[in-house]
């Protein structure tokens, strides 16, 4: 199984275009939001709050590689994340996080040497961390790639399990997302929407607290699934989001959310499924319909949450 | 009170350039909170106070945003909405191309529209990283549909290779 959380970029190659500039769309594959290349792209970083040497570091990124840029913004990315959040993570993960290893499996390179390496990668993708943890990216710009890097480094910094069920089902891991296959190879894929939103609300996140406003609003400024993580996160507790994504505590948000929609036992599951829809449906009308549901959760959970009781 | 005088408020309290007389800003606002059923977050039961919080509450991530991105996403929230209607739209007659069934002949019609929106949309500096990306997938999508390629756009393979494994 490939793990495919892939930026990914096409051409557009058409007559019909209306503009001149490049055309190269990107996306997370798994996820919600297309990226796009900007053919004005600055590289110029305001600093940020982390030091000197990363400052000067990455005030330079204009005479930096790419690689370089990738790696910086993953060394960044995970000293935060351990500094933020590292209480929730488990030793495992942290001594994974800690070591010089990742950054040595990250790979920026160029879209051609891209496409002959992975030749069954689709040919849009732009990048994509597998299972052992190997980020590779293509080249596209600068704040392509310090959102790219940071978004896949963010997936890494997340709670990685995989284990075998009592019932003897397959379970993968990642954040808050749960892939299930069951021994007849049937899978269950839960929380994919919402675990893009949590990772790319904390990518943007991480990307203003270091001064990278023009890579964090380049892409997916306004990602339903996102907005949603955050209405959640206020509602439900910062700390039992970032303990059910970075650490091991998922039942601890889920039943907090649920409690907070009058004990519905089956309200995080709903949330999850309209989620889904709102960004991967194509139905209007199953849109609308997640939409009024998600608001009136929303409704809910906000009044149980503030004391505001509804007559 | 209504809820688009609501928004309003929370809007020209946050933003101090914002022109809350502007038309097609406060239309777009409308459209926002019909869309997003805010109407359930106002009850005559409540205090004014407290519809308001519930109301700031939930467009608080959209607050975030710098202003230059809020002031266009409302000014041509019909238009973005219309875009990524017509781009749904495309996608699907790209995969029934895909699947050998009939294109139907309205699909220079839909090009038509879908190019004349998002070229208003591609200029605006606010809008276009928004939907610069749907505007690219959706052309590969016309190509394909329209014979002028091969290429599959992304959102297309993703869903031709549906079942093959879960993405992640």
């Amino acid at each position: 199984m490939r793990e495919s959380r892939e930026y990914s970029t096409s051409n557009t190659n058409s007559e019909t275009a209306f503009t001149n500039e490049t055309k190269e769309a990107s996306t997370v594959s798994d996820g919600p939001e297309f990226l796009r290349e900007s053919t004005e792209i600055s590289a110029e970083v305001s600093g940020g709050k982390y030091g000197s040497e990363v400052n000067d570091y990455l005030s330079n990124t204009e005479l930096m590689t790419s690689q370089e840029i990738a790696e910086a913004a993953h060394c960044e990315t995970k000293e935060n994340m351990i500094a933020e959040h590292g209480e929730c993570m488990s030793d495992e993960l942290k001594d994974m996080l800690e070591s010089d290893e990742t950054r040595d499996k990250l790979t920026v390179m160029s879209s051609e040497e891209y496409t002959q390496v992975f030749e069954d990668v689709d040919v849009n993708v732009l990048g994509h961390c597998d299972f052992e943890g190997n980020i590779y990216m293509k080249d596209i710009s600068p704040e392509i790639v310090k959102h790219v890097s940071t978004h896949e480094t963010m997936h890494l910094c997340a709670n990685r399990e995989n284990y075998y069920s009592e019932n003897g089902e397959y379970v993968q891991v990642s954040g808050v997302r749960e892939i299930t296959t069951n021994e007849d190879g049937m899978i269950s894929d839960n929380n994919q929407g919402l675990n893009e939103g949590l990772t790319e609300m904390y990518t943007m996140r991480e990307l203003l607290n270091r001064g990278e406003n023009n890579a964090a609003y380049l892409i997916s400024s306004y990602s339903e699934a996102r907005m949603w993580s955050q209405r959640m996160e206020k509602l439900a507790g910062k700390e039992r989001v970032e303990a059910a994504y970075f650490g091991q505590d998922r039942e601890g948000l889920r039943s907090e959310f649920n409690r907070l929609n009058d004990g519905n036992e089956k309200a995080w599951e709903s949330f999850s499924r309209d989620i889904d829809l709102l960004e991967y449906s194509r139905s209007e009308a199953e849109i609308e319909q997640a939409k009024w549901c998600l608001m009136s959760q929303y409704s809910t959970m906000a009044r149980n949450k503030y004391g505001i009781k509804e007559f | 009170m209504t809820v688009v005088r609501v928004v309003c408020d929370i809007l020209e309290k946050r933003y101090q350039n914002i022109s809350i007389n502007d038309d097609e800003f406060i239309s777009g606002i409308s459209q926002y909170t019909k869309d997003n059923h805010l109407e359930m977050l106002m009850t005559v039961n409540e205090t004014n106070n407290e519809n308001i919080a519930l109301v700031e509450s939930f467009i608080e991530p959209l607050l975030e945003l710098p202003e230059e991105f809020i002031v266009p996403y409302f000014v041509y929230y019909d238009e973005i909405k219309e875009v990524k209607k017509l781009s749904g739209i495309i996608f699907d007659i790209a995969y029934d191309v895909y699947k050998q069934r009939s294109m139907p002949d309205k699909i220079d019609e839909y090009e038509k529209r879908f190019m004349k929106l998002a070229a208003c949309l591609y200029n605006c500096d606010g809008i276009r990283t928004m939907v610069e990306a749907t505007i690219s997938e959706t052309i590969m999508d016309l190509d394909f549909a329209k014979g002028k390629t091969d290429k599959f756009s992304m959102r297309l393979s993703r869903r031709v290779s549906v079942g093959k494994c879960p993405a992640e």
